[in-house]
């Protein structure tokens, strides 16, 4: 790795203008598996700040070279905050207790039918419970100190940190109270109301995020999770007129208060890509799409004209394959998706727990070999 | 907040947290409500286990 001549911030921020830097910028999205590395059980990485923290560093120093820090220590808040997300424990019944795995939701349903009245009448607070160990000190104290280790990576290290506040989907957050099945039954039965509650509940959700970033500072960017709207679970024309018109009110929102936003949309959008166009805003250098099992060519062709592609090695050949497979994989994906500029070279997901420290070694070092812009 | 609008976000919070009749989201109310909320133990956050 030669001396470079821009910093990581500078190129990862040239990549998400859509434009071309010295090189593809690298980031594989490690959180939990930080935990492998700094050999720490998974709760004491979300929930105890200094080991998270001491976690972080030696990420970013072991595997030398990655663009972003894709996790913070604070990443517990997540789960241990009574702000709703699809990952706060106050609302859904996430599991913690493996010191090897990661959190594990038990999606049970928590609302009938009824509750999508309930929600327009009462908002999300009667779903509201209190985890009898929670300390909001001890939150707090947590949110103080997130603050500060921005800072400490933007200006210190001069390391993108990704983003300042995560949100959902609303139709994600729905399917998440009603439970997969009911929910997928209500998209035929009562699709008029679904969507009703949906676009409710959007403004709300984008100022939660702009609430979280006031709060924590940092990049002004957003981090957006979508799962079910996709074609691994409903059909194009379904997601046309179910999830996309909530997803837009949330990302007008958020453009019209200056945010970037990170699109982190698993599973398959494939056909779906042509509504990323239609639905939300060209905002060129405001929008990130970063995929999990979407084809990334028809991303590129379709979509990389306004969006910062991010993606998508293969989570199953990150914990299965060899450094040699992984390499291939990049090498097709910076051809593919690289070409022009606009790229960040990632996992699709979550970089897996248990992933050899090689194989995602080599996500970094593939973008180094072959990821050379011309000048 | 910055630039930000906070007079909209504190009334879409609202809406968000407590319905469509809510004015506008406090902190102060919020927190009566998490600790008015029913205490549940099976979401414990269990450390430095090794079970």
């Amino acid at each position: 790795m030669n001396e470079p001549e821009i910093t990581s911030l500078e190129r990862v921020e040239t990549a998400l203008a859509v434009k071309q830097a010295d090189r593809v910028p690298v980031a594989p999205m490690i959180a939990i598996h930080a935990a492998t590395i700094a050999n720490i059980p998974v709760n004491d990485l979300l929930f105890d700040f200094e080991a998270a923290q001491h976690a972080a560093r030696k990420v970013f120093d072991l595997y030398k070279g990655l663009d972003i820090i894709t996790f913070m220590p604070g990443i517990g808040l997540m789960y241990n905050s009574p702000f709703i997300s699809t990952h706060s424990r106050f609302f859904f019944n996430w599991q913690f207790g493996a010191p090897n795995l990661p959190p594990q939701l038990n999606e049970v349903p928590l609302m009938g039918p009824e509750g999508y009245d309930k929600i327009l009448d009462e908002g999300v607070i009667p779903w509201l419970k209190r985890p009898l160990d929670f300390d909001a000190q001890e939150m707090l104290t947590t949110t103080s100190k997130m603050k500060k280790e921005m800072k400490y990576w933007l200006r210190e290290r001069q390391i993108h940190t990704f983003i300042s506040a995560t949100s959902v989907t609303p139709f994600d957050l729905l399917c998440q109270f009603r439970g997969l099945r009911n929910f997928f039954v209500d998209l035929r039965k009562q699709p008029e109301k679904v969507v009703e509650v949906a676009d409710f509940l959007a403004p709300g959700l984008a100022a939660l995020a702009e609430f979280m970033y006031s709060e924590i500072k940092g990049v002004k960017r957003i981090f957006i999770g979508g799962v079910r709207g996709s074609a691994t679970f409903i059909s194009p024309q379904m997601s046309a007129e179910l999830f996309f018109p909530s997803l837009k009110i949330m990302v007008e929102y958020l453009l019209q208060d200056g945010f970037q936003i990170n699109l982190h949309f698993d599973t398959d959008w494939t056909p779906m890509l042509d509504f990323f166009n239609e639905f939300l805003p060209a905002r060129k250098g405001y929008l990130t799409l970063q995929l999990e099992n979407t084809d990334m060519q028809k991303a590129k062709e379709i979509c990389g004209n306004n969006y910062c592609l991010m993606g998508n090695v293969s989570s199953t050949l990150q914990k299965m394959g060899t450094p040699q497979q992984i390499e291939e994989e990049c090498i097709k994906l910076i051809n593919i998706a690289g070409e022009g500029g606009g790229f960040i070279l990632s996992s699709g997901c979550e970089v897996p727990i248990d992933a050899p420290f090689t194989n995602v070694k080599a996500i970094i070092d593939s973008a180094y070999k072959y990821g050379i812009y011309k000048k | 907040m910055e630039s930000l609008d906070k007079d909209r976000i504190f009334r879409d919070l609202g809406k968000l947290f407590y319905g469509k009749n809510e004015e506008r989201f406090s902190l102060e109310k919020f927190f009566r409500s998490i600790n008015n909320a029913e205490v549940i133990e099976e979401r414990l956050i269990r450390r430095n286990t090794n079970e």
